[in-house]
């Protein structure tokens, strides 16, 4: 069962996917998938491996297209209106998407160009003391920790203040301190009122972060679910 | 790149020597190959360090246009083998022996087409085979498949500016076909490159 849009008149949803299927090869992952989120909320996804949490979040980034559905962006739909729409996305992949034979500040920097960004330089600093990765600023991103290199990708995704950030498995191989540390960060996005879309297998951070819970199950995305009703054996 | 464009052009070199075709045919073919087979190694590696790390994705969500990182890559390429060339067109016209009343302007010309040409094709190419496990050998396959009809203008203009005297007719009906297919290689492999970039992340 998929949640129902919910009706809120004074306010255009961060985030809105209506009606989104996929399928591959005659293999559908996700069937009629909708949700709403509103600044400054956290939905955490849930789901066992292969389950199409990462079709899911690439979809919604405008990375891999919908066989149905619309997805829209603050109002803006992503597919008739892409280029407003992508810039309003910040997303982490579990990769790192940044290029390796650079440093850190050359990345930031480079990111900031494409992005068209006016005041690159200051905003480059300033995610680099926000993301405590001004000591490592002139290291090469393929030198740095899987903790440091999860800093990179944050700054990366938020260079550019999107409305959205989306974060696929952002706490895979990460260390007590360093989920600590994400989590600081998703957080103070939020209080700047971005909204945030997480999916995992990890429950216990998650839970921490998001309000919003829902499962991915058997291609169906199933929303509003509390806390003790995830089933920890599954996807711990 | 230019050590294999030399031997290319001694090869070519030897087979002249031994048969009976013209200096100017064997030239332009010998210069062609160099290229053709320069164009596959610049391109080769092109997308190797998006394809690491998830870097297209990246790229794909910081551009306006998905075919503007296409753009930026063929421009890339292009300058590459225009580099390459400073070195291997003069190795070539040494070896054939082909320099009194040659055109300059004219093989400039030829030879930027072609570089445009060639490195259309072989651009959008090295995106769609980036990460499959026979990718260097099968974009050298495709590359040669897809720009077989070039290759027929391309030898046409570049034997007409080595002929002595040079033929302006061939060499403005080659000049025109390669203007054509450049267009058109451009046009389509830019407007395909969306979804080839799709497919990577498929």
């Amino acid at each position: 069962m998929t949640e129902k849009p919910q009706k809120n008149p004074g306010q255009t949803p961060a985030l809105n996917v209506a009606g989104v299927c996929k399928s591959f090869a005659n293999r559908a992952v996700l069937d009629n998938v909708s949700f709403q989120l509103f600044s400054g909320q956290a939905l955490c996804i849930f789901g066992a491996n292969a389950a199409g949490k990462t079709t899911l979040i690439r979809i919604i980034a405008g990375l891999m297209p919908p066989d149905d559905g619309t997805i829209e962006i603050c109002g803006l739909n992503l597919c008739s209106q892409n280029p407003q729409a992508k810039k309003m996305l910040g997303f982490i992949s579990h990769k790192t998407m940044t290029y390796p034979h650079l440093t850190v500040e050359e990345n930031l920097r480079f990111f900031a160009r494409l992005y068209g960004l006016n005041k690159s330089n200051t905003r480059v600093e300033e995610l680099l003391d926000k993301t405590g990765l001004i000591l490592y600023c002139y290291d090469l991103a393929s030198a740095l920790s899987r903790g440091m290199t999860q800093r990179l990708t944050i700054a990366r995704a938020m260079l550019h203040r999107p409305a959205i950030l989306l974060a696929d498995e952002p706490f895979t191989a990460l260390d007590a301190p360093a989920c600590e540390n994400l989590l600081a960060l998703l957080q103070q996005f939020r209080n700047e009122g971005g909204a945030v879309v997480i999916t995992t297998n990890n429950v216990s951070p998650s839970l921490r972060c998001c309000e919003k819970l829902a499962v991915l199950n058997n291609r169906k995305l199933f929303s509003d679910i509390k806390a003790d009703q995830i089933n920890l054996e599954k996807f711990c | 790149m230019i050590m294999l464009a030399i031997l290319i052009a001694w090869i070519f070199r030897i087979a002249a020597e031994s048969a009976e075709i013209s200096a100017p045919a064997i030239a332009s073919a010998a210069l062609l190959a160099a290229i053709l087979f320069s164009a596959i190694l610049v391109c080769e590696k092109n997308f190797a360090s998006e394809h690491e790390n998830d870097c297209l994705a990246a790229l794909i969500l910081a551009s306006a246009d998905t075919g503007d990182i296409y753009l930026a890559k063929l421009t890339v390429n292009v300058t590459m083998l225009c580099i390459f060339e400073l070195i291997a067109v003069p190795a070539v016209l040494v070896l054939f022996k082909i320099n009194a009343g040659l055109s300059w302007p004219r093989l400039i010309i030829a030879i930027l087409l072609i570089n445009i040409g060639f490195s259309s094709i072989a651009t959008l190419l090295a995106c769609a085979v980036q990460g499959t496990k026979t990718a260097n050998s099968l974009l050298g396959v495709l590359v040669m498949a897809v720009l077989s009809p070039m290759m027929i203008p391309a030898v046409s203009a570049l034997l007409s500016l080595f002929s002595q005297p040079d033929t302006a007719f061939d060499f403005n009906r080659g000049l025109g076909l390669l203007l054509a297919f450049d267009a058109i290689f451009v046009t389509v492999c830019w407007l395909l490159f969306d979804f080839v970039a799709a497919g990577q992340e498929n």
